[in-house]
């Protein structure tokens, strides 16, 4: 009763209906927003909340989007400057740089070779520029998922409110389909590298945060007393601790953080990011099953590198770990 | 008045659809004109003529070629010749598709073109010369000091016209020639650029949403040659000289074992075509109002009814205006 007056002022004040004849067969029948506003002007129409919510974006952009578009641009000469540095380099370069490394994280024979086997079948198939554009694209983007997720994590494992916050907000990036929220990133950015790599990252940052968090939160109760025992600052627990004990957790992490980057390759390219999810989208558009299967297999043959990698250099340092508890 | 409507047109599409046995299964593309043609189209077939109508929401190569292997879709509302008629040469010439004319009735309009805020600043940027001339006005975020242009997505038939006219005009070295991976990521460039008053110079289409609620202007191309312009449409065309896009023919295409079965409603699609002027207007109120298509079909049925009384035999005027209450 106390509503009354309040609830027939909206209905007498709201602006009137546009009325639009809709051709549509009508299929649903719950009572949406669009019946309450015909039959009360002021509830607002579902058409009246997302019009306000695009043009307040749209208002947001013409404010802010300059200032926040140059605080992003290091990261576009960053994804640039790397891509233009691989692609300058000549191809036995970048397999002798990739087998040092390789060999360096792994220290397996098979590995190695496999890995430049898979290289060279990538060259002789023609897909060498896509495959160094995507392997510096998701390189950076994995690079800054680290920089950013093992600080969080450890802050997470820390701090159960923060906790509470953040696991939510990554459940919400990793459900919602992408292309929500690309649309609003390219009309911050435009279309190009930094879009693409948001949206990666986004995506992608979830496990490494997860699995840092997991695997401090693992560390066992007794290794961390024997630390306090000695009387460890917190900051010495943490770097000769916690982190090394947990670093196979944390590897893992990483290796799901590279698998879901990769994932994303097709929709970055969708955003204008070059490497092998274009030809991917071109072979939809000209239904080439082979070109399809090229490019998606040359995907697929990177995840598998980064995969066989990360988990040897896991296996490593899980030996290790061993090794110092023993 | 409008309010009662749609409940009972609805109603009157369902129940002359019970009476006869006429069935048509439509391909609807995914952009603006084609979805609201195929919400009107839809419209009369069902309460004009009887029909049974299946909608299936698809694009232009996929609904081609699924109609050549599978003979459905029956329809396809709109086909841009020029961009993606090549798969269609070899059944229309073989009888197996038939052209049912221009739905668009001015044609479609080709071009490269400039946001019209930001040729409201700069006046004497009008010719392809004139933007060639200032790179530095359209700056390609990823390669400083280049110019972008914003070509079609990848895959497009216009992707390749486009990159040879690109070469023959000699941006090569001054414009970066930036596939934006989606036809969705080209429409945000223009939206964003428009939004904030700033540059952009790229391909689009028109009659489109993005026109309609994106003021744009086009660049003066040299005349257009049909001579010089089968070569443009070649990855390979060694030398590609300086033309600019005929206005495209935009058809309804359907199959022949749908043109002998269902006779009356193939003489409606005959005749069906929308004037650019009137299209546009479509857009525009459906971007203003942010509608869904078979709203605008609404809008056109209700401010346009010569236009479609003109398409349809008297008797299917007289169902589709009782069906809409008019």
């Amino acid at each position: 009763m106390v509503d009354e007056t309040w609830f027939g002022s909206l209905c007498s004040s709201g602006a009137s209906g546009s009325g639009l004849p809709d051709l549509a067969p009508k299929v649903s029948t719950f009572p949406s927003l669009n019946s309450l506003h015909k039959a009360c002007p002021g509830v607002p129409t579902v058409r009246d909340l997302q019009m306000a919510l695009d043009e307040g974006w749209t208002r947001f952009i013409r404010a802010w989007g300059d200032g926040i578009e140059s605080v992003f641009r290091p990261l576009l000469r960053v994804l640039v400057w790397t891509e233009e540095r691989l692609l300058a380099m000549p191809w036995w370069l970048v397999l002798i740089l990739m087998a040092a490394l390789v060999w360096g994280l792994t220290r397996s024979v098979r590995i190695t070779v496999a890995i430049l086997a898979t290289f060279a079948v990538i060259g002789f198939f023609g897909m060498w520029t896509e495959t160094m554009q995507t392997l510096s694209f998701i390189t950076v983007c994995t690079l800054i998922c680290l920089v950013l997720g093992i600080p969080i994590g450890i802050l997470l494992s820390r701090n159960d409110r923060l906790r509470s916050l953040v696991v939510p907000l990554m459940d919400f990036l990793q459900t919602m389909p992408s292309f929500v929220y690309l649309i609003p990133v390219v009309m911050l950015f435009g279309i190009g590298k930094v879009a693409g790599a948001i949206a990666v990252i986004a995506y992608a940052i979830s496990p490494v945060i997860r699995l840092t968090d997991l695997g401090i939160r693992g560390v066992d109760h007794e290794t961390i007393e024997a630390a306090e025992s000695f009387g460890v600052s917190p900051l010495q627990k943490l770097l000769g601790v916690q982190l090394p004990l947990a670093m196979p957790t944390i590897m893992a992490g990483i290796n799901q953080t590279i698998m879901m980057a990769l994932s994303m390759v097709v929709v970055a390219s969708m955003v204008a990011v070059r490497g092998l999810g274009m030809p991917v989208l071109e072979a939809i558009q000209e239904l080439r099953l082979s070109k399809g299967l090229f490019y998606g297999l040359a995907v697929v043959a990177l995840a598998i590198v980064f995969d066989r990698v990360t988990k040897a250099a896991i296996n490593r340092g899980r030996k290790h770990v061993a090794g110092e508890d023993e | 008045m409008h309010k009662i409507f749609y409940g009972t047109l609805i109603l009157g599409g369902i129940a002359a659809g019970g009476a006869q046995a006429c069935s048509v299964s439509i391909g609807e593309m995914n952009w603006g004109s084609a979805q609201i043609g195929t919400a009107i189209e839809r419209f009369i077939l069902e309460a004009g003529y009887g029909c049974e109508v299946e909608v299936i929401a698809t694009t232009t190569i996929p609904a081609i070629t699924s109609m050549i292997e599978t003979g459905k879709p029956e329809v396809i509302t709109e086909v841009w010749m020029n961009a993606a008629g090549a798969p269609l040469e070899k059944p229309l010439a073989d009888g197996l598709v038939i052209d049912a004319g221009a739905v668009l009735s001015d044609g479609g309009v080709e071009g490269w073109w400039i946001p019209k805020s930001f040729a409201d600043q700069h006046p004497e940027i009008k010719t392809v010369a004139d933007v060639l001339a200032h790179p530095e006005l359209f700056p390609d975020p990823e390669k400083p000091g280049m110019g972008a242009f914003y070509n079609c997505p990848s895959g497009w038939a216009c992707q390749t016209l486009n990159s040879n006219m690109f070469k023959s005009y000699g941006f090569e070295g001054k414009f970066t020639d930036v596939d934006p991976g989606s036809a969705e990521a080209l429409g945000a460039s223009i939206a964003r650029a428009s939004d904030k008053g700033d540059a952009w110079f790229g391909y689009y289409w028109a009659p489109t949403s993005v026109m309609g609620r994106y003021p744009m202007v086009q660049i003066e191309m040299a005349a257009h040659d049909p001579a010089t312009y089968s070569c443009l449409k070649e990855e390979t065309c060694a030398d590609p000289k300086p033309n600019s896009y005929p206005a495209s023919q935009v058809s309804m295409v359907y199959t022949k074992a749908f043109a002998e079965r269902e006779a009356d409603a193939a003489n409606f699609l005959d005749s069906v075509a929308i004037s650019n002027d009137v299209m546009n207007d479509v857009l525009a109120w459906q971007e203003d109002n942010k509608a869904e298509p078979a709203q605008a079909a609404g809008y056109f049925a209700v401010t346009y009814p010569d236009v479609w009384k003109a398409w349809v035999t008297p008797e299917a005027a007289e169902k589709v205006a009782a069906a809409l209450n008019l």
